[in-house]
């Protein structure tokens, strides 16, 4: 019953995101969750539709049959040739079977705003390594989080690679708890043709309440197809959790993945144009 | 004789110009080649304007130079700079020192 119901889930989603992209356009990422070092062109807008599932965590954790759709609406300017500024909107929804009442519980946020900076340092078309620093703030009244990235990539011939370290400090239940999240993530793709690319995406994320200590960690890694035309794009990672670790070992009663905190699957479509 | 020189004078003055349509000075290349790294190569590979006609090109840089939201001025400079390329007057790769 509930592979059907995440089945089903998945389907609408993609069906959003696919009504999505037909009605629009936008620029070109060959990734969903690694970003790649260039900037828009000074000038340019582009409005770009995030949509992620994050599915599947287990009754030992009180979340049986667990799905989030996490959604963002972002308006991304190129200030300059170097510096794009974007703002967001963010959204949540959450459904599970509560494993203490037996009953589902769901819920639907408003994850406030996002202000994001991309300043691009090194010009990967005049560089060895194209490098680009971001910094992100978010702010919902009850939640609010900073964000860095460092962000390196280069295109070889039909071939493009790039790297992201990253922190984010969150300050939760109405700004009174403090969780870092430290992450690192890989992506490589190859361009079929003019319009498609297909590549493997990997991420690693790592959950550090107060800074304390390191509470959990878990590996992603799964393939990427990107669609791009002369004034929209798409891009769709599915992404299954590979190895999850618990620094305490009854958490979620599974020695290979980390279910208390991330998934067992990660799906995300973006899509977007540029005007 | 002055009407002979007159029209000589017109003659070479008129072939200078023309030359000068083609020519870039060292400063415009200097320049196109930023515009080119800065515009064209952060987000794609080199195209080679051998390869296309000169409708197809010109169509090419009609669309890009909207996407990449050049000025007049750089649009056309980028055309001439890429234009020599296409006549085989500038070696290797735009964006290459």
């Amino acid at each position: 019953m509930a592979p059907m119901k995440l089945s089903r889930s998945l389907c609408l989603g993609l069906l959003a995101g696919v009504m999505i992209v037909t009605s629009g356009r936008a620029d070109e990422r060959r990734f969903t969750y690694v970003y790649e070092p260039e900037t828009l062109p000074a000038g340019a807008f582009e409005f770009e539709n995030w949509v992620t599932l994050r599915a599947g965590r287990n009754a030992t954790v009180g979340q049986e049959n667990y799905n989030r759709w996490d959604l963002r609406q972002e308006l991304e300017y190129g200030v300059t040739d170097w510096y794009t500024a974007a703002l967001y909107l963010n959204e949540t929804s959450e459904s599970y079977r509560d494993a203490t009442t037996g009953g589902n519980a769901s819920a639907f946020d408003w994850k406030g705003v996002s202000l994001e900076n991309r300043f691009n340092v090194l010009n990967p078309a005049a560089h060895r390594i194209g490098l680009t620093l971001y910094l992100e703030g978010r702010y919902s009244g009850e939640e609010a989080a900073v964000e860095e990235k460092i962000i390196i990539g280069q295109r070889h011939g039909n071939w493009k690679w790039a790297f992201n370290i990253g922190n984010e400090t969150e300050w939760e239940d109405n700004l009174s708890k403090v969780e870092a999240e430290l992450s690192a993530s890989f992506g490589v793709a190859r361009d079929l043709g003019r319009h498609w690319a297909l590549g493997l995406e990997f991420r690693n994320e790592n959950l550090l309440p107060e800074y304390k200590t390191w509470e959990s960690s878990a590996l992603f890694l799964g393939p990427v197809l990107s669609y791009r035309q002369e004034k929209w794009w798409a891009a769709l990672t599915v992404m299954p959790q590979i190895y999850g670790w618990n620094n305490s070992p009854s958490q979620d009663g599974n020695r290979h993945l980390e279910l208390n905190d991330h998934e067992k699957i990660n799906i995300r479509l973006l899509s977007g144009f540029n005007f | 004789m002055r009407a002979f020189l007159l029209c000589l004078t017109i003659a070479v003055t008129a072939a200078d110009l023309a030359a000068g349509a083609d020519e870039l000075t060292v400063k415009e290349i200097t320049v196109a080649r930023k515009v080119y790294v800065a515009k064209c190569a952060k987000c794609h590979q080199f195209y080679d304007p051998a390869k296309y006609s000169g409708e197809q090109w010109s169509k090419w840089m009609d669309k890009m130079g909207r996407k990449s939201k050049l000025k007049p001025e750089q649009e056309a400079l980028l055309n001439r700079y890429l234009d020599a390329y296409r006549a085989g007057r500038l070696p290797g790769k735009p964006q290459a020192k």
